[in-house]
């Protein structure tokens, strides 16, 4: 009798066990590796040295700088246009499940991909040029990539992370709305509210949490935009993980590529908990 | 005060019609049950009534105004729904203000009435509290005092009291109808409960498959109820049917089958003699009109063994099984019978109803 | 009959009709703001080189799956999508064998620190696990794992881990108990009655939420890239090589990665909603 309670007491610990390890050996360890590589001089002793270096390099700062100016346009306009979409398709009109898929295409889609489609369209021979020259609108193709071009790049850039991440959090912001009953708004119209005002006063904060992790998300995302901007417009437009990758794929240099890594996480770190003191939805709490 | 009329109302979902072509007068300050099985198109009609639902056809009136294809912003009602639907992202306080602030009242005006209805409703001391740190009987309430604060013109309500448990509901029904009588608004009250429909309306309407049954008071839809829907539907355990043939002997008119003969009461030998043509009839009888033959030997009498007792210990259910089928009896108080006995029991001929074989419809409507 | 017809269409007011039409619109636009970069991608990758440099041919007019040969046989692309698959299933293997078990726990048993473990995979989410590629790298020198697709397989089965883990709990969690407890009444163990009932009836949410786990390990590229040179999966492989490449090259393998993508999306249209309100969450 002991033993078999001993038994269902441990159970779910045990079942954990493996997950635990798992995480230990390549996630603890890594880590600890890393700070290591940044710490740790060659001689072995404590050092700051690969931080100052990254904080006198004015790469650094210029990767900093355009990392935030791709979070700053690209996630207000993806917060925005998502949940026009997920009103919209909540609407649940005749044959909403087609468009909500049309939606969802992207979601699968890699970096890479959606560079290279967005490169189909915006090439110099690409169809955007085509179709212009054709209508006569411009006489010679407008180039977006290449060198001095960055400003153009830059846009094509926030179109493409626009076209493809929406949808993610689209998703999201559907989830949230789906789960706000029916009745909740039924009762506002019984009670005389207008359309404006049950936007406003119920949907709106109701679906706010879900909102805020939409947001939360796509900020801790914006922060490891990589792909779509290093195929586009390589390092023209610097980003943090685009310089992490350039340090340990074309120089080598490990120390310098894990500080860059390491920076992101500080980033995150501090996002997100800064989320969690300010967003607290009292209602939620028992 | 407001009546409510309607129409030849229609709703149908694609294919199924949820109501059909339905006529309801409710008069000014009634409270008026719907009453029905679910599915039956009873919530459907209530919520053609707030304007929630848009109608396939037919009219809906209150006093004199058309507002069949008004919104409910315009029809100035209010609702009680069946999961409260007390906002979650509000305070109870804001929850019942809200509606009058939208209806743009005048703050001192929304705070005497706030303070009016949660005095009403006793709930002072909620006013500060999230509907997630509220019980289910506490949020009831809210939804109730939400619902009389902007006095509507009609108050709607939806099984409000389906999702309390079963002393709550007990203690609600009543403050309810003390409440509707004491505001003497005109409502609207949907129920698959016939207990709470029996209790609280002043009028009962049957409804089942989209189709209204039967209306009156409680008194004549249980003495008489218009078809076999209505009188099996309502009373508990329920009324016994028996199909049974008309036979004259004697000059005489009775009602046969097997071993039961039942000598046709006079209310119904007008209505039968009209129509002799007809040979089939249901007799219906409720089990509680049923004796055991030592207390009345003046009515007809007919075997059965003793199937099954339902000792209630108030009453005791006889399911008796004979010629013609299972028969229930119920009898006040505690009864010892054994299993697989034989006993006679006599009808109550005052209290038979009779039905229409082919439509099931009373023969005396 | 006819007149209550005519009553139905007479009355529906016109911002009815209004917004019917707006409805259309706003469709139609959704519709082409996500459509047409695949349409158009699908169309230049199998678009002739001559079509394409001609510049005022907009929509080429001649064909040829030449690119594909060549990008499958000549530039190794057919290489890299065996290691694309291998790795994807390597990790759909880690993480389900890893994970399972812990995701049973999640759904089945209330035990002390739960809501912090749930938490905790929900946090991992939000760490950026690209930056382990870097020390990774050089624990996998040491111990003969770097430029393999094991390794690869590994850190992806990071990422994939703690999502794995939540969705196949809610999966779980939605068979309910009493089957599984029927069948331990009847005389099955608990793991016998995981096995024969919960697992069969959980099976269609758990292929999504490895479709899931395909998705996410098919498109990754920081960490491919970094760990092989030689052994690259296809994401990897044309990260490097695309942008040295001719145009034409580009969009077949555009369109050749994207493929996946759309069908997989097909597949878990059902679980969309729920999988990655959950996933994202």
């Amino acid at each position: 009798m002991l033993s078999g309670r001993k038994e269902r007491i441990w159970t779910p610990y045990l079942l954990f066990l493996p997950t635990l390890i798992f995480l230990a050996v390549f996630v603890g360890y890594p880590l600890l590796k890393t700070f290591g590589l940044i710490f740790i001089s060659e001689s072995g002793k404590p050092s700051f040295r690969n931080f100052i270096t990254l904080m006198q390099d004015s790469t650094f700062w210029k990767a900093l700088k355009y990392t935030l100016l791709f979070l700053f346009t690209i996630v207000p306009l993806q917060v925005l246009l998502a949940f026009l979409f997920a009103l919209f398709v909540n609407r649940r009109f005749k044959g909403y499940m087609m468009i909500l898929y049309i939606i969802a295409l992207p979601l699968a889609l890699s970096d890479v991909s959606a560079a290279l489609l967005s490169y189909n369209i915006f090439t110099s021979h690409g169809f955007l040029n085509k179709f212009l020259l054709k209508l006569g609108v411009v006489e010679i193709p407008i180039l977006f990539f290449g060198l001095g071009l960055s400003s153009r790049a830059f846009w094509v850039i926030v179109l493409t992370e626009v076209w493809r991440a929406t949808p993610l959090v689209f998703v999201i912001l559907l989830a949230g709305l789906q789960v706000i009953s029916k009745d909740y708004l039924e009762a506002g119209d019984v009670f005389g509210f207008s359309g404006w005002q049950k936007f406003f006063h119920l949907t709106l904060p109701m679906v706010m949490p879900s909102l805020q992790s939409a947001l939360l998300i796509r900020t801790l995302f914006a922060f490891k935009i990589f792909g779509v901007v290093w195929l586009l417009a390589g390092r023209d437009l610097p980003v943090l993980a685009g310089e992490a990758y350039y340090n340990q794929a074309e120089l080598f240099n490990p120390p310098i590529a894990a500080t860059y890594g390491f920076v992101i996480v500080i980033i995150c770190t501090l996002i997100s908990w800064a989320y969690i003191t300010i967003f607290k939805s009292r209602y939620l709490e028992e | 005060m407001t009546n409510v009329t309607i129409r030849g109302l229609c709703k149908y979902f694609d294919r199924v019609k949820a109501v059909d072509n339905l006529d309801l007068e409710i008069k000014a300050g009634e409270f008026i049950v719907l009453l029905g099985p679910s599915g039956c198109g009873k919530t459907t009609l209530l919520r053609c009534i707030s304007g929630l639902e848009r109608v396939t056809a037919g009219r809906v009136f209150f006093d004199d105004h058309d507002m069949t294809y008004l919104s409910p912003k315009g029809r100035d009602i209010s609702m009680v729904f069946q999961n409260y639907a007390v906002w979650p992202h509000m305070r109870v306080e804001k929850n019942i203000a809200f509606p009058l602030k939208v209806k743009k009242f005048p703050q001192q005006e929304i705070k005497k009435r706030v303070a009016w209805a949660s005095d009403l409703l006793r709930i002072e001391e909620l006013l500060d509290r999230y509907p997630a740190q509220l019980s289910g009987g506490q949020r009831q309430r809210v939804a109730v005092a939400r619902a009389i604060v902007v006095e509507p013109r009609v108050l709607l309500m939806d099984e409000p009291l389906s999702n309390l448990d079963a002393l709550l509901r007990v203690r609600m029904r009543s403050e309810v109808k003390k409440l509707q009588q004491k505001l003497t608004v005109t409502t609207i009250y949907v129920t698959h409960d016939q207990v709470e429909a029996m209790t609280m309306g002043d009028r009962i309407a049957v409804f089942n498959q989209g189709m209204l049954q039967q209306v009156g008071i409680s008194d004549v839809i249980y003495h008489n109820p218009a078809n076999t829907f209505v009188a099996g539907f309502i009373g508990s355990p329920q009324m016994n049917f028996i199909e049974v043939e008309i036979e004259s002997i004697n000059n005489e008119l009775y009602l046969r089958t097997k071993n039961l003969t039942i000598p046709l009461n006079d209310k119904f030998k007008a209505k039968v003699s009209e129509h002799s043509g007809i040979r089939n009839y249901i007799l219906g009888i409720r089990p509680e009109h049923i004796y055991l033959t030592g207390q009345s030997k003046t009515y007809p009498v007919t075997k059965g063994k003793v199937y099954f007792l339902e000792l209630l210990r108030s009453d005791t259910i006889i399911h008796l099984e004979t010629e013609f089928g299972f028969l229930v009896v119920k009898e006040p108080g505690d009864l010892k019978l054994e299993e697989n006995r034989e006993i006679e029991v006599s009808f109550d001929l005052n209290r038979i109803h009779l039905f229409y074989e082919d439509t099931g419809n009373s023969i005396m409507t | 009959m006819e007149n209550l017809i005519a009553l139905k269409t007479n009355r529906i007011p016109w911002a009815l009709k209004i917004r019917g039409v707006l409805t259309i619109l706003v469709a139609i636009f959704i519709g082409v703001w996500f459509l047409t970069p695949l349409v158009l991608i699908t169309i230049s990758a199998f678009a002739s080189p001559r079509d394409y440099y001609q510049i005022e041919k907009v929509i080429p007019t001649h064909f040829t799956v030449e690119h594909f040969h060549a990008l499958f046989f000549e530039l190794e692309g057919w290489q890299a999508m065996l290691n694309s698959l291998k790795v994807v299933g390597l990790t759909i293997l880690f993480s389900f064998t890893v994970g399972l078990p812990a995701s049973y726990a999640l759904s089945r048993y209330k035990f002390r620190g739960k809501s912090f473990l749930k938490l905790s995979m929900l946090a991992s989410r939000m760490f950026p696990v690209m930056i382990l590629a870097i020390p990774l790298l050089i624990i996998y020198m040491k111990i003969g794992l770097s430029d393999t697709i094991y390794g690869v397989a590994l850190a992806h089965t990071i990422m994939v881990l703690p999502l794995i883990i939540l969705v196949s709990a809610s999966i779980l969690a939605s068979v309910s108990v009493d089957y599984e407890e029927a069948a331990m009444i009847f005389g099955l163990s608990r793991i016998h009655a995981f096995l024969k009932i919960t697992l069969p009836l959980a099976l269609p949410g758990l292929v999504a939420s490895a479709i899931l786990a395909f998705i996410i390990s098919w498109n990754e590229v920081f960490i491919a890239t970094i760990l092989n040179l030689t052994n690259r999966t296809l994401p990897a492989h044309i990260f490097r090589s695309a942008m040295d490449s001719p145009d034409y090259f580009k969009f077949t393998a555009g369109f050749i990665m994207s493929i996946p993508a759309v069908i997989f999306i097909f597949f878990v249209r059902k679980h969309l909603v729920t999988m990655w309100g959950i996933s994202l969450k």
